[in-house]
């Protein structure tokens, strides 16, 4: 009885599927007008699934109605476990011979991806409960085992602050990049693959253990400091000032720094081309500023310093003289 | 479940022996994924339930590969384990970050939460793309244009997009 219900249910087709989901796709792109409206009334009354498509477009307008958007965003918008990677590693396991299964067992158990565009920031719960920011333009990949926590980082930046509990996680906390590997001694700390061919390292709270790729001794880095590293050595670590983690809240804060690194920086945040004019790169800035609207910083820029910010098309600007 | 348990009796015992041979092993494998005893255990448990669910084929052609078999409708679970486990925690997060966690009465979450989690199994088929369009779209209010912007797409893919999501959202919900 029930299944032949369930045949029924089946009988709205693909066609009035579509059709149902573009009339969504529109009512939601602006309001229907008075013909419009009648249409859909009408493509309501052509049949039975018509009508029953329409309902389900309803409750789906409801459900969506029913969750509070800020609220929604943030648990809705959250970055997910890659369940295509999860299940495609599952099915390659089901036709593995039996010999396969024992090294499937040592392998990571299974892989996530989180990504951010650029200008984009992410915070994302891992596994163990610990916590990872990523800022623009950043990727990392998850590879997770019985023995250890690898994060890999592809690029970007990210900042890590472990589990309260994570220390008596036996399983070791590692961020590998490029260049090497950085072994979490502690809480929070942010890597950065700075794109000259280096690796930066912010320590937060407690320290880091940082390895350069090609071996050599362990480089420890306490609280307060930051280091830059590649894969043969690692360079003379020096006290970061307060706004090296300043991105995790949406800020980039800058004192007494040259324009053109300062634009350089900002070019991170934001897509298509953005320069220095070589003239003015040497000129002094102070400030903090919110990343959320790169084009009012760069807007302050041309009020507060004697430059004009040349924008050719939105995604081609140059900070040039006045 | 008893009577459940007495239809089980055939003449090969196939399930009995499924579950006593792998019970075990399944619970392992399970919570090294999960590292919670007690949630592999859950999953374990449901896992055997389908299991059962599926007796009569079963019994037509018995498993060559009992483990692979298992582990196939474990992942499954797993997954959506994860996901329900990530979206409390998001929600827990969320709540806790308003300036009045406790204005939501004990239900009210309930229902919220269960909400957000029928509409987050719609979200998990959608494409990446397909999805930010859509979140864009419903939760933070923008225009396809100011979408299309956004994401560096045309206001048309952004469409296309939203009609790709809402088609794909009414087939799991019929």
């Amino acid at each position: 009885m029930s299944r032949s219900a369930a045949v029924s249910d089946a009988a709205v087709s693909p066609p009035i599927l579509d059709e149902a989901a573009g009339w969504l796709a529109l009512a939601r792109q602006r309001a229907l007008d008075a013909d419009e409206a009648a249409q859909l009334e009408a493509w309501r009354r052509r049949s039975a699934a018509h009508e029953q498509a329409w309902q389900a477009a309803l409750e789906l307008q409801r459900m969506l109605r029913d969750v509070p958007p800020g609220l929604g965003a943030e648990v809705l918008g959250r970055h997910r476990l890659d369940r295509r990677s999860v299940l495609k590693s599952l099915a390659i396991l089901a036709v593995a011979a039996p010999a396969g299964y024992a090294a499937w067992l040592q392998a990571p158990g299974w892989h996530a991806d989180y990504r951010t565009a650029t200008g984009e920031r992410e915070d994302v719960t891992l596994p163990d409960g610990s916590r990872l920011t990523l800022n623009t333009a950043s990727a990392v990949r998850l590879a997770w085992s019985d023995k250890e926590r690898r994060l890999v980082l592809v690029e970007g930046e990210i900042l890590v602050a472990t589990a309260a509990g994570s220390k008596s996680d036996p399983r070791a906390l590692l961020v590998e990049t490029a260049h090497g590997t950085i072994r979490a001694l502690g809480t929070r700390f942010s890597v950065r693959e700075t794109g000259d061919g280096r690796t930066g390292v912010s320590v937060f709270a407690d320290a880091v253990a940082v390895q350069p790729g090609a071996g050599g001794p362990a480089h420890r880095l306490e609280a307060g400091n930051t280091l830059a590293f590649d894969r043969l050595r690692v360079f003379p670590a020096a006290a970061h000032d307060t706004g090296a983690s300043a991105w995790t809240r949406g800020q980039l804060v800058s004192r007494n720094q040259r324009l053109g690194d300062f634009v350089a920086e900002l070019a991170r945040y934001r897509p298509g081309v953005l320069r220095c004019d070589p003239a003015v790169a040497d000129l002094r800035l102070s400030g903090v500023f919110q990343l959320e609207d790169t084009d009012r910083i760069l807007d302050l820029l041309g009020e507060t310093l004697p430059v004009r910010v040349e924008r050719r098309a939105p995604f081609w600007v140059t900070v040039t003289v006045r | 479940m008893n009577t459940r348990a007495a239809s089980l009796k055939n003449p090969s015992g196939v399930l009995e022996r499924v579950y006593v041979d792998h019970h075990g092993w399944l619970r392992h494998w399970l919570q090294s994924r999960l590292g919670c005893p007690d949630a592999a255990a859950d999953l374990a448990q449901d896992t055997f339930v389908r299991v059962v669910a599926r007796r009569e084929e079963l019994q037509r052609s018995p498993l060559r590969q009992p483990r692979a078999f298992l582990r196939v409708i474990a992942g499954g679970l797993l997954v959506d384990h994860l996901r329900r486990r990530d979206l409390e925690r998001a929600f827990l997060d969320a709540l806790s970050a308003r300036p009045d966690p406790t204005a939501l009465s004990a239900e009210e979450r309930e229902i919220l939460l269960e909400t957000l989690d029928r509409i987050d199994k719609l979200l998990d088929r959608l494409s990446a793309p397909v999805r930010r369009a859509f979140l864009l779209s419903q939760l933070d209010g923008l225009g396809y244009a100011a979408i299309g912007r956004r994401m560096g797409v045309s206001e048309r893919t952004v469409k296309r997009y939203m009609q790709q999501a809402y088609r794909q959202c009414l087939a799991a919900l019929l």
